[in-house]
């Protein structure tokens, strides 16, 4: 997926399951995207803090194995990473736990993954961001 | 099936505890090309290493720890080479990955890189069949990726 200029949109999966991780990586590659793959909080983070890597998003499990889980990586990439869209993908247990402190509707994405409902969201923040 | 669907399949099948459906992972994209499993717990040296292959023709399987790649090749994920760090937290370092990945793949080309053993000769032999020291430059990679794959 080329943007306007020529750059690829540079994606980051990030998921402790490396089966789930290699197949949406897989998947998001083919669709034209480059993709970096996480296993935990500590690669997610050691990745977002390296700004040659350009990542624009991250798709991340509510689950994230390492300190502060999916939920603290998008509660400190508020900080750090402010110009990065993480997308959280879980469960409703999983919103039920941590939503209260970090966003009030819960996991932007159901897990499993429906590649569709991925590829349409990656779009619409795309379509938003264009537009602001 | 296309892809998209056929990820989904696989997807729901992961959460349902059906590994057997990642075999057919493989993306229209890559099937043909020969298939590499890169091993590395530094997530920023196995983003390097994978792109390089990839931007060189090769489908690659990126693992951060030798418990995921031998979770990848047990699901049937294509290899035709495995080239594993050495030093990795877990319970396979690449050495023990190397064993364990010969008696579940018996016809998969091995390869190490390490920046902490200067050679292999003498482990494990007739497991590994190419070493790479690091640091190495990515034709460096590449070279050694080619001449394990014709060999095979």
């Amino acid at each position: 997926m080329t943007e306007p200029g020529g750059a690829i949109a540079c994606l980051m999966v990030a998921d402790g399951d490396v089966l789930v991780r290699h197949a949406l990586a897989a998947y998001l590659r083919s669709c034209g995207y480059r993709v970096i793959e996480a296993a935990n909080c500590d690669e997610a983070e050691a990745v977002l803090d390296n700004p040659a890597l350009a990542v624009e998003l991250v798709l991340c499990d509510a689950r994230l194995g390492g300190h502060g889980g999916g939920f603290g990586l998008k509660r400190t990439g508020r900080e750090r990473w402010p110009d990065v869209e993480i997308i959280l993908a879980g469960s409703a247990a999983t919103a039920a736990e941590e939503a209260a402190d970090i966003c009030e509707n819960g996991p932007d994405l159901a897990r499993p993954y429906d590649p569709q409902l991925v590829s349409d969201r990656i779009n619409q923040w795309r379509a938003s961001r264009d537009r602001a | 099936m296309n892809d998209r669907l056929r990820l989904c399949v696989i997807l729901v099948g992961r959460e349902l505890g059906e590994v057997s459906l990642v075999r057919d992972v493989v993306t229209a994209e890559d099937a043909g090309k020969a298939a590499i499993l890169v091993v590395d717990d530094e997530v920023l040296i196995r983003f390097v290493q994978a792109e390089t292959l990839r931007e060189a023709g090769y489908a690659v399987v990126e693992a951060a720890s030798g418990d995921e790649a031998i979770a990848l090749l047990q699901a049937g994920v294509d290899a035709d080479l495995l080239i594993t760090d050495v030093r990795m937290p877990g319970s396979l370092d690449g050495l023990a990955l190397a064993r364990a990945a010969r008696e579940l793949r018996p016809d998969l080309v091995i390869a190490v890189s390490s920046a902490h053993v200067a050679s292999i000769d003498g482990c494990l032999d007739g497991i590994v069949a190419g070493f790479l020291p690091k640091p190495y430059l990515p034709s460096q990679l590449i070279a050694m990726a080619e001449r394990l794959l014709e060999q095979k």
